[in-house]
Formats: structure tokens, C-alpha cells, sequence
């Protein structure tokens, strides 16, 4: 279990608490670059090279954006390279705005650097898995410490170099290791909750088995009793067979084969969509010839199952339109959801963006396309 | 097994995430504020800065505790300790590093911080700001009157107060963004529930459908196809266990059951010897092979399904391929048993075999895929078929309930 937590992050194990958490990250992000900006245009006066300043907000400002754009719900999953390359450019930012202040620099002039670097590496917290975070975070913090040496020699700070480079690295390395804690504990948090679940789901499951076999066996008795029990019976009783039994049996056998071979043909998402939509389903919206809804895991089929249930008892996608189709593919098999939109798009974005979050993380290369009024949702996953 | 956190434990986890949070930026800021002292020691023999780092391996070792255990008792008691290890680390420090400068300042900056970020025994949000406010009381406190009393300047840190805002700030965010997605939420916790519920009953159809298959298809067909007249012993005998297994319920709770395996093997007592005795009694001749006591390795779900299923290969055999002859070879691994059946008999294509046709499908494929095993078939027009069971070990067996539903 402990390389579930050491590999996974914690949008994978809680994709909501991450959506939920994903506006703070937003504002403090947001709050970085104007924070930047502020300074700036305040130490205009010490500033030798104002392109290398405005360079440096610059790079701030594409990491910005890259950090709202590649974490929203509907992208795909936040990777390793992005996570490097929006720290990477925050360094290079560092670099840039320190160059621009050239030899008038002090211990203070360019705290600020650090600082947006330091938040960036929490809010990022929740995209990545811990080991790379506390690895990122301390690369990024030999780095600011390496720029901050570089510009107390050229500024000639009034200050140890050990102390330059502790005081460069400090909100960096701060805010890292802070992140990789929160990221860790709410991993290990998930861990334990769900080996708890997992047993008591397992001992509910087992206390309810003895109903459900129940159940099950009334409803092949009720079909059987009609039928098949008083022939068998009668023959038991009898010990003769006439042209009438045989007749019968093979009426029976046709019957019961034809309504196991429904019941076969049958795939829990069928199941699903059709007691999710309830008089409004036509029995053709799923089309999945190759049988390959079976091969989901359960993760993935509780995620299917809500968003269906959601959109079925919803209003922003016209319950007519919806249609699923599954198709192998080299790999798996890919899912296209397609439908037509009865709201407008802001609507039906954020009431659907929750569950795209999960479908996101508990499958593999979601897209959505939009061409009011028609949307349509493709995601993949690997078949044994 | 739902995805996330259910709404009730998110409070608790996000608070409990937090306090680990400034932790260890807390343990951070004193283990850099170490490195600094250490450093100026270091460079500059003159200087005594050596109180200053001692000072700070109290407060170390009290925020470890704090992180470690979030009790109310090593919250105050990092507090008790911190407070008078600061007020000797900020003596230490102003008093060697005169005048302070940017160096002193950030230096005394650090364990201020560090001592305000303790995260404790909070479990919420008013809680969490009451231990900071006064963990900022007793940092900034201490911190100010070491100063003043050795320079009549208490030396407020402005960082100190920044940093309390910031985290505040941060703890009613996090309050407040634990709201958008509680029903959401609870509809994924359900959707869970309904999953595991309905991959229940579809194992304890799919047992039921393959029974029924075995049963009363097998002798529905048996009878339409019988001569007029008496009735064989054997058929007649068949519908009355028919009759019997249909009414009773065992059949379901047998096949459900997992009990612990007999170390004594009985291949006589196997299910798959009773199938294999039945194909007998229709005139089939069957020759086993291989490793019977590999049978021992599987529990009672696997032995229960492999026996019924390899029945239903060996009368496909009597019913498809011309032939009355067959082989059954066992194999063994640790992680598995595997069962080929091989007749010599006419074959097939697979794919031209109807839509309708339920033996395979229903009474072999399935009934194995329920015990996460596999069924993998060879045929060529002409030369026979081949069909391997796989179905793995008890060590090997997954838990029902992560079953692969349909």
C-alpha cells in the first residue's frame, strides 16, 4: 500500500477535494503575479535593465496561465513535464528579474522571486506524486539559492554567502516540503479510509448475500413454477413421455434460453442506463457489441455510473440525444459519449465538471469536444 | 470502492493536512535558522553563536512531538519550551550581530515564524487560528523582550505578522472551498454502493443462470428429444434432483461459500470427478491426466466452478463433435490449475457458432470469469477442439467484490 501513496497524487485519490481546492490555488497563483508586478513597478528606480524585468513578468505570467489552463477539470491529467517546465519557468523568471537589477541589488530587493516560486510549488501540491514534489522542490531551491549567490557577487550584498543562499532557498523550500506534507497527509489519510471502507463494505456485502441469493432464486422459481415445475412433476410422477411433454419441453427450453441469452447480452452499463433514465430510455442508447464495458474496473465503473445517473436526472444534456459507444481500440477500448446541450455553456460546464474530474482521473485520455449544441466526451481504458 | 473522501471525514483530514502543513515549514524555518548560526559561527570564530543554535534543538525536537502526536499536551508544551528557547536564541543573536541588519533580522525571523506555525491539536478552523494566534503571541512576544532588554528596541518582525495573515487567510479558504462538491460527492459514494451491490448479485445470477443452464435446459432439451414412452432411469432421476435443487437454496450458498480448503485432498469427492462421472454415465469415454492433486490448490469457489464447467465442455463433446471420446488433462502451478479439455472431433469456427449458443458462453466462460479465471478454445474444422480452464489458486484469488461485473 505504501506505493500507492508514494506514486499516486492526490487528485487521483480525491479528484473532487482537488476541484474544490483548485480556486484558492487560482487566487494565490493569480495573487503571485500581481504581487510581482506591484514590486516591480515599485523598485522601477533600482531597475538597470527594464526588459529583463518585464521578461521576468512575462515568464510569470505564462506560468500562470499554464498553471489555470492545464489544471482544469477537463484537460488531461497534470503531467511531470508540465509541473518542471511551470517551475522552470518561475527559475528562469528569478534569473531574469535578478539580472535586471544588476549591481544595485540588496538581501531584500528580491525576495519576491523566491516567493512566487514557493507558492507555485504548494499549489501544485495536488497534481503531482510526493516524492517528485520534495525532489522538484529542493532542485528549485539550489537553484534560487545558486541565482541569489550569483546576484549578491555581482551586487556585492552586504551578507555571508551561506547566509544569501539560505535566505534565496528559504521560501522555496519552505513552501515545497510544506505542500509534499499536506499532499502526504491527505494521501495517507485516503489510505486508511479506504481500507476501512473496503472491510466494511466487505462485511455489509457479506451480511446482504444471504437476501440477494434469495431474491435471485424467487425469481427463478416464480419464472420456473409457471412451467417448467408442474411438466417436471407431472413427468416425475408419470414416468412416460407423450408427443404433448416433448412439445412443451421444447417450448419451455426455447422460452428460458431466449431470456438467459437477454440476461447474458445484457452489460451492468446497459443495466445502468437504463434504470438511470427509467421510461425515457429506448434500449439502443449504449451500443458496446464487443461486450468491453466488462472489462472496467470498479473505480471506473462507479465514475461511469454517476455521471450517467447525473446526466439522465439532469436537464443540461436532452435525455433523448445521449448515447454511449464503446470501441476496442489498440490499446482498450474507448468510451464516446455524445449528446445534445439543452443549457448554456456555463451551465452545463460547471455542473458537469465534477464528474468530467473523475472520469478524468479514473480513466485515460479524456477530451471533450463542443459544437453547440452537440458535446461530445471520448475517454479510453485498458482491457485485459 | 467509492473515489474520494466522503464530506464528513474531508473537515478533519483537510484541518489534519494543515497542521502537518506549517509543521513542517515550521521545522524548516528552524532547520535553515540552525544552518544560519552555524554558518556565521563558522565563518567568524569571534562571534558566539553557538547558544543560539543549541536554543534551536528544543524547538526541533518539541515541532517533531507536535507533528507526530496533535495532542493538546505537546502543543503547550512546544509552546512552554519555544518560548524561552527563542527568547535565548534572539539574546544570542542580537547581541553577537550588532548592529542587526538584514542578516540579524532574517535570522531572528525564521524560529518568530517558526514558532507561530504550530499546527497542535487543532481539528478546526477556529481552533487552528487560536493555536497560531498564540503561537504569534509567544514567538513575537518572547522575540520582543529579549530585544528591548538588550537594546531598549523590541524589534517587532513585521514577516511574523504577514505570515500569521497569510496562513489565516489560507485556513478560511480551505474552510470555505469544502463545500462545492458535497453532493456530487455523495452521489459518487452511492454510485459506489450500487456497484458493489449489483456485482454481487450479477456472481449470484450468473451462478444461478449457469445451474438452471446445467439443469433444467440440459433436460428440457433431454425430454424434447426423448422417444414417446417410459422414461429412462436416468433422466428420471435427473429431474427429481432437478426438482430438488430448484426448490432448495443450497446450490447458491455452495457456490458462494469460502471455506477453508481440506488439506486432505479427495479427488473422488472433487467436483470436477462428479462432472467427469456424469459425461461417463452418458457414454462418453474420458481419460484424465496430469496432476490430479494440483485440484487441492483451489478453494471451494474455484473447485465449485471448474467442475460444472469442464461438464459442460465434455458434453459439448457428446452433443458437437461426432466423437464419444475425450481427454481431460490437469496441470498445476502456484498460481494456478488448469484444466484442457481435448476431443478429436470435428470442430469449429468459433465465430460461426450463434448467437444463442450458451454452453460455452454461459456455462463455461462465465462461470470461470466469476472466479477470475480464464477459457481460452482451439478449433480447427476438422481436427477437434482444445479447451483450456484456467482458474488460479486460493492464494491468488481476488476479493469478490472487486469482480469484473456485467
Amino acid at each position: 500500500m505504501r506505493s500507492i501513496v508514494d506514486t499516486t497524487t492526490v487528485q487521483q485519490l480525491d479528484p473532487l477535494g482537488t476541484l474544490d481546492g483548485r480556486p484558492a490555488g487560482i487566487v494565490a497563483v493569480v495573487g503571485s503575479l500581481v504581487f510581482s508586478v506591484v514590486v516591480t513597478a515599485n523598485r522601477a528606480g533600482q531597475i538597470e535593465d527594464p526588459f529583463l524585468a518585464n521578461a521576468a513578468l512575462f515568464f510569470i505570467a505564462v506560468s500562470a496561465v499554464l498553471y489555470i489552463v492545464t489544471t482544469s477539470p477537463i484537460r488531461p491529467p497534470f503531467s511531470g513535464g508540465l509541473h518542471a517546465l511551470i517551475v522552470g519557468l518561475l527559475i528562469i523568471a528569478f534569473a531574469l528579474s535578478s539580472a535586471s537589477i544588476g549591481s544595485g541589488g540588496a538581501l531584500l530587493t528580491d525576495f519576491w522571486g523566491p516567493l512566487v516560486i514557493g507558492v507555485m510549488c504548494m499549489a501544485l501540491a495536488p497534481y503531482r506524486p510526493i516524492a517528485e514534489l520534495v525532489t522538484l522542490g529542493i532542485v528549485a531551491s539550489i537553484f534560487t539559492g545558486f541565482i541569489g549567490l550569483v546576484q549578491s557577487s555581482v551586487a556585492d550584498v552586504a551578507a555571508p554567502p551561506m547566509i544569501v543562499v539560505l535566505f534565496t532557498m528559504t521560501p522555496v523550500l519552505t513552501m515545497s516540503l510544506g505542500g509534499a506534507a499536506f499532499a502526504r497527509s491527505l494521501a495517507s489519510t485516503h489510505k486508511r479510509w479506504e481500507a476501512r471502507a473496503r472491510r466494511a463494505a466487505r462485511r455489509q456485502l457479506d451480511r446482504e448475500h444471504d437476501s440477494v441469493a434469495r431474491s435471485v432464486q424467487q425469481d427463478r422459481v416464480t419464472i420456473l413454477n409457471r412451467d417448467v415445475v408442474p411438466l417436471f412433476t407431472e413427468l416425475a410422477q408419470r414416468g412416460i413421455v407423450s408427443p404433448e411433454d416433448r412439445a412443451r419441453a421444447a417450448q419451455y427450453s426455447e422460452s428460458i434460453r431466449s431470456l438467459m441469452v437477454s440476461e447474458v447480452n445484457r452489460s451492468w452499463l446497459e443495466s445502468v442506463v437504463a434504470t438511470s433514465f427509467g421510461a425515457l430510455d429506448d434500449g439502443r442508447r449504449v451500443q458496446d457489441p464487443q461486450r468491453l464495458a466488462t472489462a472496467m474496473t470498479p473505480h471506473q465503473r462507479t465514475a461511469l455510473r454517476a455521471a450517467v445517473l447525473a446526466v439522465a436526472s439532469g436537464t443540461d444534456l436532452i435525455a433523448d440525444t445521449v448515447r454511449l459507444r464503446i470501441e476496442k481500440t489498440p490499446t482498450g477500448a474507448a468510451i464516446t459519449v455524445t449528446g445534445s446541450v439543452g443549457s448554456n455553456e456555463s451551465s452545463w460546464r460547471s455542473t458537469l465538471a465534477p464528474y468530467i474530474a473523475v472520469l478524468r482521473v479514473v480513466f485515460t485520455g479524456l477530451r471533450i469536444s463542443y459544437r453547440s449544441p452537440s458535446l461530445t466526451v471520448r475517454f479510453t481504458y485498458d482491457t485485459p | 470502492m467509492s473515489i474520494g473522501l466522503p464530506a464528513h471525514l474531508r473537515k478533519e483530514s483537510v484541518s489534519r493536512a494543515f497542521a502537518r502543513t506549517i509543521n513542517t515549514v515550521a521545522f524548516v524555518c528552524f532547520s535553515i535558522a540552525l544552518l544560519g548560526v552555524i554558518s556565521l559561527q563558522a565563518r567568524d570564530i569571534g562571534l558566539v553563536m553557538w547558544p543560539a543554535a543549541l536554543a534551536l534543538v528544543p524547538m526541533l525536537v518539541t515541532v517533531t512531538l507536535v507533528n507526530r502526536y496533535r495532542t493538546t499536551y505537546f502543543t503547550v508544551a512546544h509552546l512552554i519550551i519555544g518560548a524561552p528557547a527563542l527568547y535565548w536564541y534572539t539574546l544570542t543573536v542580537v547581541s553577537q550581530l550588532s548592529p542587526l541588519g538584514p542578516v540579524g533580522g532574517y535570522l531572528l525571523n525564521l524560529p518568530v515564524v517558526g514558532l507561530m506555525l504550530v499546527g497542535g491539536a487543532a481539528r478546526t478552523v477556529p481552533w487552528s487560528v487560536l493555536w497560531v494566534t498564540l503561537g504569534l503571541v509567544a514567538a513575537q512576544g518572547t522575540s520582543a523582550l529579549a530585544a528591548w532588554q538588550l537594546t531598549g528596541d523590541p524589534h517587532w518582525h513585521p514577516t511574523g505578522y504577514i505570515v500569521f495573515a497569510a496562513v489565516v487567510v489560507v485556513l478560511f479558504i480551505l474552510r470555505s472551498s469544502q463545500r462545492g462538491v458535497r453532493r456530487v460527492q455523495s452521489h459518487l459514494h452511492r454510485a459506489a454502493r450500487d456497484d458493489e451491490f449489483a456485482s454481487l448479485r450479477y456472481g449470484i445470477e450468473a451462478t444461478s443462470a449457469a445451474v438452471m443452464h446445467d439443469t433444467v435446459l440440459s433436460h428440457l432439451a433431454a425430454i424434447a428429444n426423448a422417444p414417446f414412452g417410459a422414461m429412462s432411469e436416468q433422466l428420471q432421476r435427473e429431474i427429481k434432483r432437478d426438482l430438488e435443487v430448484l426448490i432448495g437454496e443450497e446450490w447458491l450458498s455452495t457456490a458462494a461459500s469460502d471455506e477453508v480448503d481440506d488439506p486432505r485432498f479427495d479427488w473422488q469427492g472433487s467436483p470436477l470427478y462428479t462432472a467427469i462421472s456424469e459425461a461417463r454415465a452418458l457414454e462418453l469415454g474420458v481419460e484424465v491426466t496430469g496432476d490430479l492433486a494440483a485440484l487441492s490448490r483451489l478453494d471451494a469457489r474455484g473447485a465449485a466452478a471448474l467442475g460444472p464447467a469442464v461438464k459442460q465442455c465434455l458434453v459439448n463433446v457428446i452433443k458437437h463433435s461426432g466423437v464419444m471420446q475425450a481427454e481431460v488433462a490437469v496441470f498445476g502451478s502456484p498460481d494456478e490449475v488448469s484444466v484442457l479439455v481435448v476431443d478429436g472431433g470435428k470442430g469449429f469456427h468459433e465465430a460461426e457458432t450463434g448467437d444463442d449458443r450458451l454452453g460455452l458462453r454461459q456455462s463455461v466462460r462465465r462461470r470461470i470469469e466469476l472466479v477470475s479465471g480464464t477459457v481460452q478454445v482451439w478449433s480447427t474444422p476438422g481436427l477437434g477442439t482444445s479447451v483450456m480452464i484456467r482458474v488460479p489458486t486460493s492464494e491468488n484469488q481476488p476479493a469478490l467484490t472487486g469482480s469484473v461485473s456485467e
